[in-house]
């Protein structure tokens, strides 16, 4: 089984360092860009949600927190953004940790509508605090990152940037899980009493939790400023958080390879089928309505049910 | 010096006394059994001790330490271990996992630790997982290690709950109602476990019970409650025996149905 994974992983590895070989023309490596790095929104969002039982809808808000900490900062005074994108990082943890006093008490949709007010806040700062963030108008002119003479600006440099940065948030994410921490988190999401009666810090953990799943949201809107070059408050709206919601709930929770799925899905499925244009997100719509009625446990959740069974079929053909 | 001093123990829900002035001590050792009828307040006690409901007035010892404000962890940390009434597994957990958690309070590996692995962590988790299959070996689960809690019988999500409690190494144990719903043989298996626990780990049992075969099979100590009030405390023979308890709680056909048997 493990041996099977060792060669499963190799295999990914190998296609996906491979991709900008295949795919050359700018487009198709953008679509391929933006899907890894909603891929790293949507697996943090599972830590939130699938593993601790948060329900929360702000995700693209504080992709935006990490977005202008890093245009101000590399604007305003010319930081190098590898000090700067893990300082997105850390602000967005550090408001996620702040937003935490409050939303502690709340559960389940009443936790939900804080974030997504919460949200709001954050859109609304962004445009009406003009002497930092320009309002509306945006901030122009990120600068590309640079790595000694090499500079980030080509679309091939930019898809080994995010590809590398979602491996390292799925890695953390995997051993989180398969920790104590991971644990813990997922007691809570079960039962929250109980956890506290077994020796769980819960109001600790659930912070924890938001921090680092906010952590790595703050890096994907740190990744999107200085790859777009430009952001405004409309670079991450709303929507993209009730989308950021709906990818590992398609892919399936609490599965680490589920949100993943659900990103490419909801990511590229709206983009190939631009043709329809305002219509497109009907067929979104129409596909999760149908996952969630055939498979409530997602697609991935679905296909390991369907393998156990084939599992037990085998073992009664067996004895 | 009794390991659990409870003095004057009160909680008001608005205007109803769930609990009222209730004093009682448990001795390292002992299994103390709390019964009564339903609505008398046993679980209530229960809640209190481990922090899930703050009481109204009074103050509990354990070990000397005052559980008065402290949060539910901070008990569990201190050494109370607890079962529910109403089975609270980490439903959606492996069965390998439910009591892993239980060993949070034992373990120190915090995010960190978790994201680095270094190999104190690596060694900790290893450990862990090899205490929490014995505890599963003693409760016949270990077969059944994978398996998601939610698809356990109800015999062994009971288990499992003890198991999971155990996991936190409590040197008191409180076990809510854990005979509720199985069969005869079944019991016979948990009274067996019950008693082990205290013969070969040395834990300190407070049960609440209504299978009053085992109760009076097992306890040292039995206290009844009926609306919050205590109304006696002893062996359990002498519970037997008494007329407020058989009025209130167990019903005049009890002696006769004990002597005949």
């Amino acid at each position: 089984m493990s041996r099977r994974k060792v060669l499963f992983g190799a295999l990914a590895a190998v296609v996906l360092l491979l991709v900008p070989v295949f795919v050359t023309d700018d487009y198709s490596l953008h679509l391929f860009i933006m899907t890894a790095m909603f891929m790293m929104l949507a697996s943090s969002q599972d830590l939130i949600y699938g593993y601790t039982g948060q329900l929360h809808l702000g995700q693209a808000a504080f992709a935006a927190i990490g977005a202008y900490i890093t245009a101000v900062l590399m604007i305003r005074f010319g930081l190098s953004y590898w000090l700067v994108m893990p300082l997105s990082g850390l602000g967005t943890a550090l408001v996620a940790m702040v937003l935490c006093i409050p939303t502690l008490r709340l559960r389940g949709l009443y936790l939900g509508l804080a974030t997504l007010g919460f949200s709001e806040i954050v859109r609304l700062t962004l445009i009406m605090w003009n002497s930092v963030t320009r309002g509306p108008m945006g901030l122009p002119g990120i600068p590309a990152p640079t790595l000694g003479s090499f500079v980030f600006e080509s679309k091939i440099s930019f898809y080994y940037m995010i590809l590398a940065f979602t491996v390292v948030t799925v890695v953390a994410l995997q051993r989180v899980v398969h920790s104590r921490m991971g644990k813990a988190l997922m007691a809570i999401r079960d039962d929250e009493i109980a956890a506290r009666a077994m020796g769980v810090n819960s109001s600790y953990y659930k912070c924890t939790a938001f921090a680092l799943g906010s952590f790595f949201a703050g890096v994907a809107g740190s990744f999107y400023a200085v790859y777009i070059s430009f952001i405004s408050p409309d670079s991450f709206k709303m929507m993209d958080s009730f989308l950021i919601f709906a990818m590992p709930i398609l892919g399936g929770m609490g599965t680490l390879i589920g949100p993943l799925i659900g990103a490419l899905i909801l990511y590229v499925l709206p983009e190939a089928t631009r043709v329809f244009a305002e219509y497109r997100m009907v067929w979104v719509g129409l596909l999760l309505m149908i996952t969630m009625v055939l498979q409530p446990k997602g697609i991935l959740g679905g296909v390991r049910a369907l393998t156990e069974r084939l599992r037990a079929r085998k073992s009664i053909e067996a004895q | 010096m009794p390991l659990l001093k409870v003095d004057s123990l009160t909680k008001r829900f608005g205007g109803l006394t769930a609990v009222n002035d209730l004093s009682f001590a448990i001795e390292p050792g002992q299994i103390f059994a709390l019964i009564g009828p339903n609505g008398a307040g046993k679980t209530t006690v229960f809640n209190m001790l481990t922090g899930l409901t703050p009481f109204t007035s009074g103050t509990a010892r354990f070990d000397g330490q005052e559980l008065g404000r402290l949060p539910s962890f901070r008990i569990a940390e201190l050494g109370i271990g607890r079962t529910f009434q109403n089975i609270r597994l980490f439903g959606r957990m492996s069965v390998l996992d439910n009591v892993m958690v239980g060993f949070h309070c034992r373990t120190g590996t915090g995010m960190w630790g978790a994201l680095l692995r270094p190999p104190g962590a690596r060694r900790e988790y290893r450990r862990t997982e090899e205490q929490a299959m014995e505890l599963l070996k003693l409760f016949h689960l270990d077969g059944i290690r994978d398996e998601l809690s939610c698809n356990l019988s109800y015999g062994q999500q009971r288990g499992l709950e003890i198991a999971r409690a155990l996991a936190t190494q409590p040197r008191l144990l409180l076990l809510d109602e854990p005979a509720a719903g199985l069969n005869i043989t079944e019991t016979e298996t948990l009274m067996g476990q019950i008693a082990r626990l205290r013969s070969g780990m040395g834990k300190t049992i407070l049960l609440i019970e209504h299978d009053m075969k085992l109760v009076m099979g097992i306890s040292d100590r039995v206290m009844v409650l009926d609306y919050g009030v205590k109304i006696a405390e002893g062996e359990p023979g002498a519970i037997k025996a008494d007329t407020k308890v058989i009025e209130a709680y167990l019903g005049t056909g009890f002696r006769g149905a004990h002597a005949g048997s």
